[in-house]
């Protein structure tokens, strides 16, 4: 049996069903998403025990057919998209009824078709096709919301996820003209570095940044993310963002990979740090829980566009593997911590009918879990120990300082402290049911020589080391 | 002229925007021109004609949009009916909010619409239906036909405001015909003799090329495509068209169970 198909079939054929039978559109969804995740289980396994899968549809070889296939990348993304999409599949049958939920399961399992499309396509046109249709399935759930502002986000992104497509297709187009071939592996084998590959990378991977929410092209994300239904941000956020992420990483990595320079590398680095601290401070900023996520997740993009400089800089190896390794662990980190998080950010919403943070105090007395799933949560995006973030951000930390580009160190330590003060921004309103103090310092006599010491303990001494060893061993061997 | 001066009638933003625009598209002209690669992509090309007559399709062109990239022609039909639905939850789910742009419903059609459309529709069903049966035979197919299917249904509406589509039928076509070309798929991904998904597991001889029952499944999953495809182009007219109609005469939706 071939679970390469069967992974894009069985959604398709649930959304299809949902369709034709309005009335029972819940339970087939979720029927539909069992069967789903199953396949994919099936692929992960496969994957696990051969390392590699290919198919060529209709039995048809490459040049002619079209291939579908995995390697352990494309499952690890799999993996993410069936435990996210499980999880959103039994909140949504809670959280949507009557119209709401016959739209909304049609349109869910074809997003969940497209992902898992991307995740395995072979192809490059497959690609444009399940780009399309994620694009397209994804501006019809943000909608779903009905009001005003989330139809003006929604169709704002709508010109956004075409115009990326289109300048992606048009980098197709110039391969395809160059080789001949659409297979990904066999134009990779064929590529030569030169104007015309050199200006389809740029369109493709151009098209693909603007997708992906890289700053500055991120304008369309925090608005759209924030007045979609909850689950529907959770997916958008977690899942649909990271499939262009994926796509620009499968194309920088297996398909240009002749032809990627320091520069262009350098480039995407760069607008990654500055996605880092603008989305941090923005987020730091916001007066809405989802608008606060929305931008979370243009900085936490960022962190994973500060990897191209590194790759560029280490040779193959180990150190190269536990870089991509840490890549994929963020992007899986965020991909949970950041659905949980618009998730119980929706309980909030409905349960109170507002999500602004000023006014949420008394939700830990209220809704305990829902409180300790945005500090789990908030743990994972800061980059605590032991979440995968933790151990993403140390490899990134420890590729930097071997490659010697410091410059990236000063942007993750400074996005994380900010990712911090958001995080326990939203923790300390929920926990407290009194409207906060005026001031951070009320009385400055008292306060200030015990916060002074508590700094010198917290912060100064860590950094400040370096005196005690020559004062200790006479001044002479200090390192 | 107006007296707006010129600064306020033109934004800065969108003249750059337009600028990085232009430029772009120069570079992207000037690659094309300079490194223009004529007659190199026909290492494909001339392989699927080649191996054309496997199919047993006469029209090469379906043997490509079917058999070798039906898994492309799926992912489009899906593109497409995820379109009509968009345009079926924007137009239809809602009210209008600044009044209907067309006063449709309003003046009645005239007698030559009537009369023409009266001669025409059944030649354009006829028409459509040859199109996407003769899809493995003849230039055309189940996108081409479906298309005139729908245009048939389209001048149907235009000539005779009485004249609705009825939602549900419409939306199981999608999904019937949908579900078909999948389970076609599934078939062909079961069955013993193809195992592969999308496999052309019915018999097709290249003796029989040529003849209407030929080809194996390539015929059966056209014509799905043309129901599907037919379905989908008359939604998406019906949507825009019956805006005005349908709103004044339901009672308005309710749109606020968020």
């Amino acid at each position: 049996m071939d679970s390469l198909a069967l992974a894009v079939a069985l959604p398709l054929l649930a959304a299809l069903l949902a369709t034709v039978w309005p009335a029972r559109a819940t339970l087939l969804g979720l029927l539909g998403a069992l069967a789903t995740a199953a396949a994919a289980l099936m692929v992960i396994t496969e994957v696990w025990e051969h390392g590699q899968l290919s198919t060529a549809l209709g039995g048809w070889d490459i040049p002619l057919g079209i291939a579908l296939a995995a390697d352990g990348l494309s499952a690890a993304l799999l993996a993410m998209t069936a435990l996210v999409g499980l999880a959103i599949s039994l909140y949504a049958a809670a959280y949507f009824d009557g119209r709401q939920a016959m739209h909304f399961w049609p349109l869910w399992l074809l997003l969940w078709t497209a992902l898992n499309g991307l995740f395995l396509a072979g192809d490059l046109f497959n690609l444009y096709v399940t780009l399309e249709l994620l694009g397209l399935s994804a501006v019809a759930l943000g909608a779903l919301g009905g009001d005003r502002a989330a139809v003006a986000a929604s169709l704002r992104y709508l010109l956004v996820s075409l115009l990326g497509s289109i300048s992606y297709l048009l980098g197709v187009v110039l391969l395809y003209t160059a080789h001949g071939s659409l297979d990904l592996a066999r134009v990779a084998a064929a590529l030569q570095p030169g104007p015309v590959a050199a200006a389809a990378m740029t369109l493709m991977i151009g098209g693909l940044t603007m997708k992906a929410a890289l700053f500055p092209l991120h304008f369309w994300l925090p608005p759209a993310h924030a007045s979609a239904p909850a689950p529907v941000s959770a997916a958008l956020s977690a899942l649909v963002v990271k499939a262009a992420v994926y796509l620009i990483l499968r194309l920088w990595l297996d398909l240009f990979a002749p032809l990627v320079t320091t520069g262009a590398a350098m480039l995407l680095g760069g607008l990654g740090a500055a996605a880092v601290i603008w989305g941090s401070w923005r987020a730091l900023h916001a007066e809405r829980l989802k608008l606060l996520a929305a931008y979370s997740t243009v900085a936490q993009i960022g962190y994973l566009f500060l990897f191209p400089p590194l790759f560029q800089a280490t040779p193959p190896g180990p150190g190269r593997d536990d870089l991509l390794a840490a890549l994929v662990l963020m992007i899986l980190t965020h991909g949970f911590a950041k659905s949980a998080l618009f998730l119980a950010v929706g309980v909030i919403q409905k349960r109170s009918g507002h999500d602004r943070i000023a006014e949420l105090g008394g939700t830990a007395q209220r809704l305990p879990a829902t409180t300790f799933t945005l500090g789990l949560a908030g743990i994972a995006l800061i980059g605590l120990p032991p979440s995968g973030s933790f151990t993403g951000k140390w490899l990134l930390l420890n590729g930097a300082f071997a490659s010697g580009q410091w410059g990236w160190i000063l942007v993750i330590l400074t996005g994380t402290l900010m990712t911090a003060a958001y995080v326990f921004r939203v923790l300390s309103r929920a926990f407290n049911l009194e409207p906060t103090p005026p001031g951070f310092v009320t009385d400055a006599r008292t306060e200030l020589p015990a916060l002074l010491l508590a700094a010198i303990a917290a912060i100064g001494l860590g950094l400040a080391a370096a005196p005690l060893w020559p004062l200790l061993g006479g001044g002479e061997d200090g390192t | 002229m107006t007296g707006v001066p010129l600064r306020k009638r033109v934004s800065v933003k969108t003249l750059l925007l337009v600028l990085l625009c232009g430029w772009l598209f120069a570079a992207l002209l000037g690659v094309l021109l300079q490194f223009g690669l004529d007659g190199q992509s026909a290492s494909v090309g001339d392989a699927l004609l080649e191996r054309n007559a496997e199919t047993a399709s006469a029209n090469a062109v379906t043997s490509v949009v079917v058999s070798y990239r039906g898994f492309d022609t799926l992912g489009e039909v899906t593109v497409l009916f995820l379109a009509a639905t968009g345009i079926g939850l924007l137009f239809g789910g809602r009210r209008p909010a600044d009044g209907g742009i067309l006063g449709a419903s309003g003046t009645p059609p005239n007698e030559m619409v009537v009369t023409g459309v009266r001669l025409l529709f059944p030649i354009l069903i006829l028409l459509g239906v040859y199109v996407v049966l003769h899809g493995h035979l003849s230039p055309g197919g189940g996108f081409q036909g479906g298309v005139i299917i729908a245009t048939a249904f389209f001048l149907r509406m235009l000539a005779d405001p009485a004249f609705r589509l009825e939602h549900g039928r419409i939306g199981l076509l999608e999904s019937l015909s949908g579900s078909g070309f999948v389970l076609m798929g599934l078939l062909g991904l079961t069955l013993v003799g193809t195992a592969t998904f999308l496999g052309n597991f019915l018999p097709h001889p290249v003796a029989e090329m040529g003849r209407l029952l030929s080809a194996g499944v390539i015929p059966i999953i056209y014509s799905l495509v043309g129901v599907k495809v037919g379905a989908e182009v008359a939604a998406i007219f019906g949507d825009m068209l019956e805006r005005d109609a349908r709103q004044s005469a339901d009672p308005p939706v309710e749109a606020s169970d968020a």
